[in-house]
């Protein structure tokens, strides 16, 4: 049974359409993370699960029953925002204890709480400290632990990585994910960066001007994107014209070779640049009718090396070519 | 000269012509003759003794109590303005914002006679004095309350009152809960401006005050017509001293230094 459902979701701004009308399923205790560039309406989007705006038109269902005309403090959800936005005047432990108190539980059942929220995050100690006087990393786990002690049917998180450093997001991403799948809490989580789309969530819903494009598994959207758009969003991609219709090569899947293929497509190139990216090379192509093509390989030491201007076989397998409609159906 | 020099000059020009006078007149008080000699010739503490009697007390009290009520009340309108102003986009938004800052332009003076002669045509005239000034001093403190209210609004980390709703707090316990500790000391400080504004405030007091019912300013600038006597002066060091004492325990009390010299960044 679907946990959160959007039907027919719209939002609309004067004439500008910051969500035309989508349509998505989350499943109990999935890791839903919905991925478009800027502008795309996710951001939207979460805002109106979490109902800090009411939708245009439309209906949201959160553990089967109708939110949208709900304020949020009605709604049973958590939400880990981009900034934190967590309360400056009161300690770490006070902003995790919020959202019981105004639960009006017991002191003693929210003291517990607090405190196993905070060991959630591997916080325990810094309970006291307030907001200022904890590193970027350690105000998100603070804000998640507020998010997660009151047991929400729904987890939101606004893009919560993107104010940390590099190293700092690859761990964060594993862990949140990790926590997320132990708790088994059923997650709406927004991204424009798909290498955390991918690492971290069960299914992808992928955006773009206000539409849902695709929704699928990490490897469906990545390996047989429906869409030009989300080919192109996701990952990088060649794209050719073969006998009047659309063929999209990952650069990863593509083959180089001086000798012509047995079968697949096969075009013949010049190699234009190489570039070493360390654990792999890049080609870049000039093919003999002037389009250009990109082939990563990988840097292990077997694949042969082509040096600049070499004559080369261009080549995918049929199974490596998608074929992708030109525009939306 | 240097530019550092230079620099140095004009802060000890600013420091001489600021606190100079303070100080003249803080030593004129102790004077033993009768004339408002500097130095002081000799030392006695009768000009004191004289500032304490009730002649000079009652006004002080009376400017206490009008200063703190101006402030209280103007605190209390200032919230909701504030809020309004700082946060809605509605019809009439401009024509209030003019309304509730104008006394910021409008001399104080010009406030007066008007208020002087609202209250003689409306035939209220019984209420010139202690009611008369209270009304006049709320009018010209509102636009200091509404003012820093609205700037500690606007400093308000975002997405805190979004945060608060999604843990459950209802609209009312987030304003009580999270957005009024917030903006605590903002609040403070808009009273304190208006209750220091009130406090000093001599021309709106001219025309709505009545024997009896005047504040320490307008009875200091009667006295002065007949010359100043050493008494002024103790009087005088009275009267700037009170807010400043106040203020300090204000500030000690609710860390409003944060506010006013914005030492502190908020995270």
């Amino acid at each position: 049974m679907a946990e959160l459902r959007l039907e027919k979701l719209e939002k609309r701004y004067g004439a500008t359409v910051a969500v035309a009308g989508i349509d998505l399923a989350v499943r109990e205790g999935e890791f839903m993370t919905l991925l478009g560039p800027s502008g795309c309406g996710k951001t939207t989007t979460l805002g109106l699960i979490a109902g800090f705006f009411r939708p245009s038109a439309g209906s949201i269902f959160i553990g089967g029953k109708a939110v949208a005309e709900l304020p949020p403090f009605r709604r049973d959800i958590g939400v880990v925002f981009q900034d934190y936005a967590l309360f400056p005047h009161l300690t770490a432990a006070e902003n995790v204890g919020f959202g019981l108190r105004m639960r009006k539980l017991s002191t003693a059942e929210t003291a517990t709480r607090v405190r196993e929220a905070l060991e959630l995050v591997q916080l325990g100690q810094l309970g006291e400290r307030r907001p200022l006087e904890l590193s970027g990393g350690q105000r998100q786990r603070v804000a998640l632990a507020r998010a997660l002690v009151i047991r929400p049917t729904v987890l939101l998180l606004d893009e919560p990585l993107s104010n940390l450093d590099l190293k700092l997001r690859e761990e964060m991403r594993v862990e949140i994910a990790g926590l997320q799948r132990r708790l088994g809490i059923t997650t709406v989580f927004v991204t424009h960066d798909q290498g955390e789309a991918l690492v971290m969530s069960d299914r992808v819903a992928v955006m773009n001007a206000g539409r849902i494009e695709q929704v699928g598994s990490p490897s469906e959207i990545y390996e047989r994107p429906t869409t030009r758009f989300v080919a192109e969003f996701i990952g990088r991609m060649n794209f050719f014209a073969e006998g009047g219709r659309p063929v999209a090569i990952r650069p990863e899947r593509a083959r180089l070779s001086t000798q012509a293929p047995a079968d697949g497509f096969a075009r013949r190139g010049t190699v234009q640049q190489v570039l070493y990216l360390g654990g792999a090379l890049e080609y870049r192509l000039e093919l003999a009718d002037g389009e250009r093509a990109v082939v990563e390989v990988p840097n292990d030491g077997a694949a042969p090396r082509y040096a600049e201007g070499s004559a080369v076989w261009f080549s995918a397998t049929r199974e490596s070519c998608y074929e992708i409609p030109a525009r939306r159906p | 000269m240097k530019p550092w020099a230079a620099l140095r000059a004009v802060v000890m020009a600013i420091y001489v012509f600021m606190l100079g006078p303070i100080v003249i007149t803080a030593a004129v008080s102790f004077n033993q003759s009768n004339r408002s000699q500097f130095p002081p010739r000799g030392f006695s503490l009768q000009w004191w003794q004289r500032a304490f009697s009730a002649e000079w007390v009652d006004p002080l009290v009376f400017s206490l109590k009008l200063g703190l009520l101006a402030a209280l009340i103007s605190t209390l309108l200032a919230l909701p303005l504030a809020f309004a102003l700082a946060r809605h986009r509605f019809a009439g938004r401009d024509a209030l914002a003019a309304l509730t800052l104008g006394p910021l332009m409008l001399p104080a003076l010009v406030t007066g006679v008007g208020l002087l002669q609202l209250f003689q045509y409306a035939g209220a005239r019984e209420y010139i004095g202690f009611t008369a000034l209270l009304i006049g001093h709320v009018v010209i403190c509102l636009p200091f309350a509404v003012r820093t209210i609205a700037i500690s609004l606007q400093t308000l980390p975002p997405n805190v009152e979004l945060a608060a709703a999604s843990l459950g707090a209802s609209r009312a316990a987030a304003l009580w809960h999270v957005v009024l500790p917030l903006i605590k000391t903002g609040i403070v400080a808009g009273a304190v401006f208006a209750f220091v504004h009130s406090f000093t405030d001599v021309n709106l007091s001219l025309f709505l005050a009545r024997p009896g019912e005047q504040p320490i300013t307008v009875k200091i600038l009667g006295f002065l017509e007949y010359g100043f006597a050493p008494t002024l002066a103790a009087v005088s060091v009275i009267t700037l001293l009170l807010p400043l004492v106040l203020v300090v325990i204000v500030e000690r009390v609710s860390g409003l230094g944060d506010f006013i010299y914005a030492s502190r960044s908020r995270g």
